[in-house]
């Protein structure tokens, strides 16, 4: 089965950061929640359906995932290695959406298989843009892939 | 730590004096008082390496009662890891003893008769006395002024750290504070008075030039520490490559810009030159009355070994007595409700073309513009 309302998870450590984000989203009115977690231990349990993230209903499997790197427990990097390696995971896009413009973060994401690397903008304008790019191109035009559903 | 207390050199032999002690020697050329009074510790060492001649500073240097030092093998009074290296030099320096710096570039060590060892400058000549050929060591111990260089090491560590800081800590808490007084401005218009709704804005304009504050900040932290490699730039390119992201405010400005060609060569890094001469520019958009559009000229001329670049503006001008002091970081002459901006654009000019080994200054007198310029080295100043 595979998800009829494409949802996003973000998985990011800053609670302005998620509001923030959270509010660029709902404003395009996609109609689907944005699904949060605090850090990358959440998300792997999030993605592999494990407590507290057992009802696919409510915590549907993501058809874009936005990556924080620099977050507490594991790091962004490490849940990308992860997704990646999970037959059952790794067609989901990954977007890394982080502060971090260091280029060994950078290159590592890549080398890990990110599908696409951004950094945190400034502005408000900036962040608005960014979520508006996301959703068309990741959403609505990409050409999204069969994620196996246990 | 590398070398000691080494002539240089590949491996003949220089005529050994015969004799003992220096003492007693009858000191030719060199008055004993003046070696005696020196600041510097001296040695004289024969062609075998052994001292001949320590003055009384030489002695407190290195730890040795009077007498003790004279008819000791010179590398005695270096670390033993650099022995084998410095019978070698030795050997080279009576080859072709010419007046010289040791070690040019590298840390040289001494040690003490105790076997403490401490960092050293050395120069060396050669003297020619009764009982033959002597290079003559001048030795100044440089433990303070090497303390003083770690400290300073250690501070600009500090500071780049501190930089960093300001980049990415800072940043984080300002992007939030900003983006909130956005959502407010655009959620809640509607349920704010006009003062609230003012507030608002005066919060998001000081995190706008907070922002610009720490980019400057950054930028003039970055030209001081980045590595420069100065290489010839053709300033044609380099004007062109300016101006283009600047199209959009000189349309802004309704302002004329004018290139006075032909436009010279200078040594430069192009990503250096790029932004001095644009702040150059930026300000000279910015500092004109309300409501006059400004003209902006650009020009370049050969003074010897120099190249001027010039950038002319019909602003406000500058009176003399502020010239010095525009240069400085966060020095501005204009309230920031009429001309925004940091303070921090001709700093950052200044730095990056010092770090470029040019220099910078100003002409100008209120209210009949300004001709800013930089110099640089003329590439064929330096051609063989």
């Amino acid at each position: 089965m595979t998800q009829t309302a494409p949802s996003i998870l973000l998985v990011d450590d800053d609670e302005d950061d998620i509001v923030l984000t959270r509010r660029a989203f709902e404003r395009l009115r996609l109609g689907n929640p944005l699904q949060v977690v605090n850090d990358g231990e959440a998300a792997i349990r999030y993605m592999s359906g494990k407590a507290p993230y057992a009802d696919r209903q409510k915590y549907p499997l993501p058809a874009l995932i936005l990556l924080d790197v620099k977050m507490p427990r594991k790091g962004g990097h490490e849940v990308l290695e992860w997704l990646k390696s999970e037959p059952k995971l790794k067609r989901i896009p990954v977007v890394m959406l982080t502060s971090s413009k260091d280029p060994s973060d950078v290159n590592k994401a890549y080398d890990l298989g990110v599908n696409s690397y951004l950094v945190k903008p400034l502005s408000f304008d900036g962040l608005n843009e960014i979520a508006r790019t996301l959703n068309l191109y990741w959403i609505v035009t990409n050409e999204r892939p069969d994620v196996a559903v246990r | 730590m590398s070398k000691t207390l080494r002539p240089r050199g590949g491996a003949t032999r220089g005529e050994a004096p015969e004799g003992g002690g220096g003492k007693g020697a009858k000191a030719g050329a060199i008055s004993s008082e003046l070696l005696e009074a020196a600041p510097d510790a001296i040695l004289g060492v024969d062609g075998e390496g052994r001292v001949r001649l320590a003055n009384a500073q030489a002695q407190k240097m290195f730890g040795y009662p009077r007498g003790e030092m004279e008819g000791k093998h010179v590398e005695a009074l270096m670390p033993d890891r650099f022995r084998v290296q410095h019978e070698g030099h030795r050997n080279g320096f009576f080859e072709s003893p010419r007046p010289r710096p040791m070690g040019a570039g590298l840390e040289l060590v001494g040690r003490r008769k105790d076997g403490s060892e401490f960092p050293v400058d050395v120069s060396l000549t050669s003297v020619e006395t009764g009982r033959g050929r002597l290079a003559a060591a001048f030795i100044r111990d440089i433990t303070d002024r090497k303390r003083q260089e770690d400290q300073l090491r250690l501070a600009n560590t500090d500071l780049e750290s501190f930089s960093h800081t300001i980049s990415h800590d800072l940043r984080t808490p300002l992007r939030s504070m900003r983006g909130f007084s956005r959502a407010l401005i655009e959620d809640y218009t509607d349920r704010l008075d006009a003062t609230g709704v003012d507030y608002l804005r005066r919060i998001d304009r000081a995190g706008a030039s907070m922002e610009r504050l720490i980019d400057d900040l950054l930028e003039y932290s970055r030209i001081g520490r980045r590595e420069v490699q100065t290489r010839r730039v053709p300033l044609e390119a380099a004007i062109a490559d300016v101006l283009r992201p600047l199209a959009q405010e000189v349309a802004l400005t309704r302002a004329t810009v004018e290139v006075v060609r032909p436009l010279h060569e200078v040594e430069a890094e192009p990503q250096l030159l790029g932004q001095a001469l644009a702040n150059f520019i930026t300000n000279a958009l910015k500092y004109v009355p309300r409501g006059v559009a400004p003209v902006v000229r650009l020009s370049s001329e050969e003074r010897g070994e120099w190249v001027r670049i010039t950038v002319e503006d019909h602003g406000l001008g500058i009176s003399a007595e502020h010239f010095a002091q525009i240069w400085k970081p966060f020095e501005r002459l204009h309230p920031k409700g009429e001309y925004p901006g940091t303070g921090v654009g001709l700093a950052i000019v200044q730095r990056a073309v010092e770090r470029m080994g040019g220099r910078v200054g100003v002409e100008s007198e209120p209210g009949s513009g300004s001709r800013f310029w930089i110099e640089l080295r003329s590439p064929r100043a330096g051609a063989p």
